[in-house]
């Protein structure tokens, strides 16, 4: 079997780096057309996303989850505390409180680009969240190029992680 | 894809405090749209997923930073558990930083046996006034320890992919390598065996 070559790697590298990298068109859920539901727009018919998943941050790009990967799940609203400058929205709540977040089973091998923090006592996340149990110690997800969070939770021994629909971009269909 | 490639690769930043190792975990970006007041440095990143494709092929690298362990000398086993490279950061401006790679040398030996990629890095080369650590003494020592070398600034961020870039091929270039799975070895049968301490967000997937 032949081997990529140092400069077939050297290449896929740079054009990797973000520098360079080509930024697909994004949207953020909150830009779907009023009415639309973003469950039915944004998952599958087994409740997985339909398209990439992306940082927050337009201008970083980074690719946080490929197609298929997280499950599209309902849970209290605002479970991570919001801090003084964050350039997330609050959660669009619906009348019940409840809001949705990408779940993701296996590993952290399972997101295609992320940072997990170290774990965490000084921001409490909501005994709410789902996973959270008196006592667990929280590692926050970030975005793995600009650093950019808290995007969603996961636990210190644990095997799944959540991220909040709201601070993350979807991939726009051509 | 069952030519043996690995899918997943581990790799350690290792060396004294304050080397700048999680500076290097930070930042993989030329972002000059960002400011830190808009980041999460502050809690501090543990480890980074980071996707790459050669040849149509992905490949995810899994970049463990020390969690501020090594300031009790000795980093416990499972971090060193299923590493496939290893970057061992010293400080241009700390003589001492460098003096006590040996030491990491060592440790690594131990813990990671034959064959791991080694490269080393001198880190904040920004700081050139107070150099103590010459070019020269990084590249002689790195030729002893025949390891890859490269001086780098987080700061600058001048050299900082090149390092991770030369790790991965040197990692491709090493077959032996590749079946070492960050979530434990392979047995004979071709199934993965969990390590004892590395399941889920700890550790890697068998995948």
């Amino acid at each position: 079997m032949s081997q990529p070559s140092q400069a077939d790697i050297f290449a896929a590298l740079q054009a990797q780096s973000s520098s360079s990298r080509k930024r697909p068109p994004t949207q953020l859920i909150s830009d779907l057309p009023e009415g639309e539901d973003a469950k039915a727009s944004l998952t599958n018919g087994q409740g997985t996303n339909v398209t990439k998943i992306h940082c927050f941050r337009q201008g970083c790009g980074c690719v946080i989850l490929a197609p298929g990967v997280g499950q599209w799940i309902s849970a209290d609203s605002n479970l991570i505390p919001s801090e003084d400058g964050s350039p997330f929205p609050g959660s669009n709540a619906s009348p019940d409180n409840q809001s949705a977040y990408w779940h993701i089973t296996g590993s952290p091998m399972s997101f295609d680009n992320i940072g997990f923090s170290k774990p965490s006592e000084l921001k409490s996340l909501s005994l709410n969240a789902p996973g959270n149990a008196s006592g667990k110690k929280v590692k926050w997800l970030s975005c793995a190029d600009c650093d950019l969070g808290p995007v969603g939770w996961s636990f210190e021994g644990g095997t799944e992680a959540w991220l909040a629909v709201e601070r993350v971009r979807y991939g726009v269909k051509p | 894809m069952s030519d043996g490639l690995p899918m997943n690769l581990k790799l350690l930043l290792i060396g004294n405090s304050s080397v700048g190792k999680s500076s290097l975990l930070l930042r993989f970006t030329d972002d000059e749209f960002l400011s830190d007041e808009e980041t999460s440095a502050t809690i501090g990143v543990d480890f980074k997923v980071k996707s790459i494709e050669v040849e149509g092929r992905r490949y995810k690298l899994s970049i463990w930073d020390t969690a501020g362990q090594e300031r009790f000398r000795t980093l416990t086993s499972s971090y060193y558990r299923g590493a496939q490279g290893v970057v061992l950061v010293y400080d241009v401006s700390s003589r001492q930083s460098f003096d006590e790679l040996l030491k990491w040398f060592t440790e690594i030996d131990i813990h990671c046996g034959e064959g791991v990629v080694k490269m080393l890095v001198g880190n904040k080369v920004d700081k050139e006034a107070s150099r103590q650590v010459t070019t020269d003494e990084g590249k002689t020592f790195a030729e002893r320890m025949g390891t890859l070398f490269i001086e780098c600034s987080a700061k600058t961020r001048v050299g900082v992919m090149e390092a991770f870039q030369e790790l991965v091929m040197r990692i491709l270039d090493t077959p032996s390598l590749w079946n070492r799975n960050s979530n434990g070895i392979r047995a004979d049968n071709g199934t993965i065996q969990p390590g004892n301490e590395s399941s889920g967000l700890l550790g890697g997937c068998s995948c």
